[in-house]
């Protein structure tokens, strides 16, 4: 039998990359799913990782990390007192304030460590194209390929990374998404902890431009004017 | 991803360096132009550069001064000049701030034996490659080829204009002389998304939109 871990957070790409699994990855068998509250600002999203959760894998944990919000007090995620960077302030910035201190590495590692325990050899990560140009070097494909020449050092218990959305970008995996049945009203991507997205921190930009490419109206309310009827976007 | 800025004084060049510098450590680049385009002075190096050390003909003979800081985001960790910015390429000088995510097809389909393992260095060769009469047009035909995030100046060694590319990566610039910069400071605006402005005598002025081919959506 087939087991994977999938860290899933909430957002679009890892609800994606479960439903892609669960639907079109005949290979695997049995999904178990991590979600990790890291005292992350937008912690609304680990209500939609349960969402995204249900009824589709074998076991859903929720992870208390919040210590690690504690410690990583340069990230405007974690810590209230800084503010979100906006999109326009920070495009092309090699690492933004947004950046929680490796938090990928981390969260992989337990990832690969409840992997073996339960006996499953793949693990998948949620990077995807946009995370490089975000200013997120633990979203790059150096950071996948180094990350798996760690875990191949392991002498039994063998696990790999895999991320299939990584060379995608956000039209791409909205497609997916529509194609695999993500409901992306259960989904939440904006960095501020605001009932509605904001639609102008890098998260909400490109979330939003993948909804434009797809000709697409997203589902989820922002609190300022998207001009979807400008792009002739529809109803999913 | 790294820090472009440029001045016609050098005092404020050597300003704008100290300011971008928290951009990328890793190595620095710039270049000296003339106003008469007589002769250019580029310099790259790596880690960090103390500017009031150049000779002192560099200060006096130039009229235009433009800067590049690197970040190691690309795959090359070894430091040399050939991966440093700016890149040269017969008729043009460029530097950039970003991340070219169709490198591999641009590389495929609009070169021959292009093996330059940093992606901004295929910016000169498109440019040669897309020559036009208008070099307006060359800049618009060459940037509408790219994905992903610019920002950049690209100087053209044959008529001595250079020119300001945004697509995404964030550039703020005067109105009234040559300066710019990656990093926002008083007195300087964002540059409009996706457009190309020319750095004139007067001020930094439009001269080209382009399509939004970042992969983003912003809303100023």
């Amino acid at each position: 039998m087939n087991k994977c871990v999938i860290p899933i957070s909430g957002g679009i790409d890892s609800s994606v990359i479960l439903h892609h699994v669960k639907k079109q990855r005949d290979d695997i068998d049995e999904i178990y799913t991590l979600t990790f509250n890291y005292g992350q600002r937008h912690d609304k999203e680990i209500n939609c990782a349960i969402d995204q959760s249900f009824g589709n894998v074998k076991s859903h944990k929720v992870i208390d990390a919040t210590f690690l919000g504690n410690l990583f007090t340069s990230s405007s995620l974690t810590n209230d007192e800084i503010d979100v960077a906006k999109t326009k302030d920070v495009l092309g910035d090699p690492q933004t304030v947004n950046y929680v201190p490796n938090r990928n590495a981390i969260i992989l590692s337990i990832c690969a460590g409840y992997a073996e325990s339960v006996g499953a050899s793949t693990v998948f990560h949620g990077a995807a194209l946009v995370d490089s140009e975000a200013g997120y070097w633990d979203g790059s494909n150096e950071f996948l390929q180094s990350i798996n020449n760690l875990l191949s050092l392991n002498r039994r218990d063998r696990v790999q990374i895999e991320a299939p959305l990584i060379n995608m970008n956000k039209q791409e995996i909205i497609a997916l998404g529509v194609e695999t049945g993500v409901n992306f009203s259960d989904t939440w991507t904006c960095y501020e902890g605001e009932d509605m997205a904001c639609g102008k921190c890098p998260a909400c930009s490109s979330r939003i431009k993948g909804f434009i490419d797809n000709k697409l109206i997203d589902p989820i309310v922002y609190s300022i004017d998207i001009p979807w009827e400008d792009f002739n976007c529809v109803t999913i | 991803m790294c820090g472009i800025f440029g001045s016609n004084n050098f005092s404020k060049f050597v300003s704008l360096y100290d300011i971008n510098k928290q951009r990328g450590y890793f190595s620095f680049g710039m270049l000296g132009a003339r106003k008469d385009n007589n002769s250019l002075y580029i310099k790259k190096q790596p880690g960090e550069i103390n500017l009031d050390q150049l000779p002192s003909h560099v200060e006096h003979e130039h009229q235009l001064f433009l800067g590049h800081t690197q970040a190691p985001t690309s795959q090359e960790r070894n430091y040399t000049t050939t991966t440093s910015h700016p890149f040269e390429s017969q008729s043009w000088i460029i530097a950039h701030n970003g991340i070219i995510n169709n490198y591999d097809s641009l590389k495929n389909e609009h070169t021959s034996n292009h093996t330059n393992p940093v992606d901004s260095s295929i910016i000169p060769v498109l440019l040669e490659k897309n020559t036009h009469d208008d070099i307006l047009e060359t800049l618009e035909k060459t940037f509408s080829l790219i994905k992903g995030l610019v920002g950049a100046w690209c100087y053209n060694k044959r008529t001595g204009r250079c020119f300001l590319v945004r697509m995404g990566s964030t550039l703020y610039i005067t109105n009234n002389d040559q300066t710019f910069s990656s990093i926002k400071l008083e007195g300087l605006k964002i540059m409009p998304d996706n457009s190309i402005y020319e750095i004139c005598d007067h001020g930094i002025i439009p001269q080209v939109n382009l399509q939004n081919n970042t992969s983003f959506f912003t809303i100023d």
